[in-house]
């Protein structure tokens, strides 16, 4: 690619001392960074990390770890198998689409999800396990997998890299990439998102303002100038 | 000899004048330059300075940096990479109007806190409308409301890009990797450019940018980050000190609703390509001809 000559307007002088020190101070600089080529099939790339919420899976309480996540309570704790309590897991299920359903210990689940109930998703047997319509089951950190059955064209987006926040490296020969799952962005209970306060926005009308009155100019060439 | 005549009296008085005139009229110019050294008004154009010269520029600026500022920063030139080609697509069907890409690129870029400048402008717009002239960037509610869809607009990295074209001293142009870049120390602030863009994007520092020293993002580059002299224009830059070393810009860091995706439009198997492939995207004022980089869509 030729190479454009820079001008400026005014100091021809300075120019041309400018051009002297050019000739002076050896080649211009060459690219530095290395040439992008696409992976060879069996290079190791960096990782994908998909992280999930703290303490997923668990029911959260009011009291706080040395960390500041919740104190959670393992779903098998009340819903162990064999005491008689599971059943009633699946009489709650068929109840929690009316109001005044008791949800006993899950006041922070709302549940407004299309027509589920608790055990669409989670097994009865054993609620910190989830089910898909094929009948296989799995823990909660495999949510995705759940999420997938219904939505599947966002997971398509997903797995394209076109769907959900994602920090680190868009090279994944030079750097990891760490990635959000459904459940850290969604509710899975409630999945319609609230309104959120932005952050704010530009403040530029008080330097316009600045402009035409003057004050701005005052500052770099002095007050008569403008006058 | 004959003492002065009426003649050699006119051109006496006429050269006084003049040197008064000529003195007055470049008092501004002394004034400008008297809080520039010597060795920034004597830099060469980015695009001539050899290694050794761009070192001890980039030295002087770190200097620079820390007499005004107070903070020690480290500056860098960071090269295109052969082989990529950059491009950015973004979800409008996602995007809640939560101005966090804003706010991002705010700290990454070191913009004045004064102002809350941005190279992002989040415009609040009517649905059924895709006319940005009447997008409000300046809402203060809670979003997104039900009658409107947000719009963030930064530079689109033009493939004919206009403000590059009316620049009188070619201080901004187009990089190998597609990014439009501005040698802050050859600008001479005429704001052409900013007039010639469509889009918006460039910005023009009327003050010194004011950063408190332990806010300053000490990761900086001499096209992009490092903090903008007073009187000269600033844009964005696909955040090129994060993104020609492999990372992601900061404003898809940000953005909760996972609406920006970016990448390398050469690489045939990249998120962007992708994008480009299966969604129906389009370029904001494509009538216009500039060619952007950046890609708008909607899901389904």
């Amino acid at each position: 690619m030729p190479r454009d000559v820079a001008t400026r307007s005014f100091p021809y002088g300075v120019l041309l001392v400018a051009c002297l020190g050019i000739a002076c101070s050896g080649p211009a600089r060459e690219n530095s960074e290395p040439e992008w080529t696409p992976a060879k099939p069996g290079t190791n790339l960096h990782s994908i990390t998909i992280v999930s919420p703290p303490s997923t899976g668990m029911l959260k309480t009011d009291a706080v770890e040395v960390s500041g996540d919740p104190v959670g309570i393992a779903c098998m704790t009340c819903h162990g198998t064999g005491d008689g309590v599971t059943a009633s897991f699946a009489q709650r299920s068929r109840e929690s689409r009316s109001k005044d359903s008791p949800r006993s210990m899950h006041t922070e689940v709302v549940l407004a999800h299309g027509n589920l109930e608790c055990a669409s998703c989670h097994l009865a047997d054993t609620p910190d396990l989830l089910h898909i319509a094929a009948g296989e089951s799995f823990s909660i950190s495999e949510s995705m997998r759940l999420c997938s059955q219904c939505h599947g064209l966002i997971r398509t987006a997903y797995d394209n890299g076109a769907h959900g926040g994602m920090r680190g490296y868009w090279d994944l020969q030079r750097g990891p990439r760490e990635r959000n799952d459904c459940i850290a962005c969604h509710n899975p209970h409630s999945p319609a998102h609230p309104q959120v306060i932005p952050a704010p926005g530009p403040n530029d009308k008080n330097v316009y303002r600045e402009v035409h009155e003057g004050s701005i100019i005052d500052q770099r060439f002095g007050k008569d100038q403008h006058e | 000899m004959s003492s002065i005549g009426r003649r050699g009296l006119f051109k006496v008085a006429g050269a006084t004048l003049g040197a008064a005139a000529f003195a007055k009229a470049s008092a501004p110019l002394v004034k400008f330059a008297s809080g520039m050294s010597m060795d920034e008004f004597l830099q060469d154009h980015y695009r001539e300075l050899s290694a050794k010269d761009m070192e001890t520029v980039l030295r002087r600026l770190e200097d620079e940096t820390e007499r005004d500022y107070g903070a020690k920063v480290n500056i860098k030139d960071v090269r295109p990479q052969k082989g990529v080609q950059f491009g950015y697509a973004l979800n409008l069907s996602v995007c809640n109007g939560c101005r966090k890409c804003a706010e991002a690129c705010h700290h990454e870029n070191n913009h004045d806190r004064e102002t809350n400048n941005s190279y992002i402008r989040v415009f609040e717009m009517k649905k059924g409308s895709l006319d940005i002239e009447h997008g409000d960037a300046h809402y203060q509610h809670a979003t997104p409301k039900d009658d409107s869809y947000y719009m963030p607009v930064q530079c689109q990295q033009c493939d004919n890009p206009p403000c590059v074209d009316v620049c009188p001293v070619k201080a901004t142009w187009k990089e190998d990797d597609g990014i439009v870049v501005v040698d802050y120390n050859w600008c001479i602030g005429c704001r052409y450019c900013e007039a010639a863009c469509p889009y918006h994007a460039r910005r023009f520092n009327w003050k010194k940018p004011t950063i408190p020293a332990e806010e300053i993002n000490p990761n900086q580059s001499y096209l992009s980050n490092r903090i903008r002299p007073q009187g000269v224009v600033e844009k964005c830059t696909f955040c090129l000190h994060r993104t020609r070393v492999g990372k992601l810009p900061a404003c898809l860091e940000a953005c909760p609703t996972g609406a920006r995706v970016f990448g390398n439009l050469l690489d045939p198997k990249s998120e962007i390509r992708w994008v480009l492939k299966n969604k129906r995207v389009f370029v904001l004022k494509e009538e216009l001809g500039a060619k952007p980089r950046f890609f708008y869509f909607f899901d389904a």
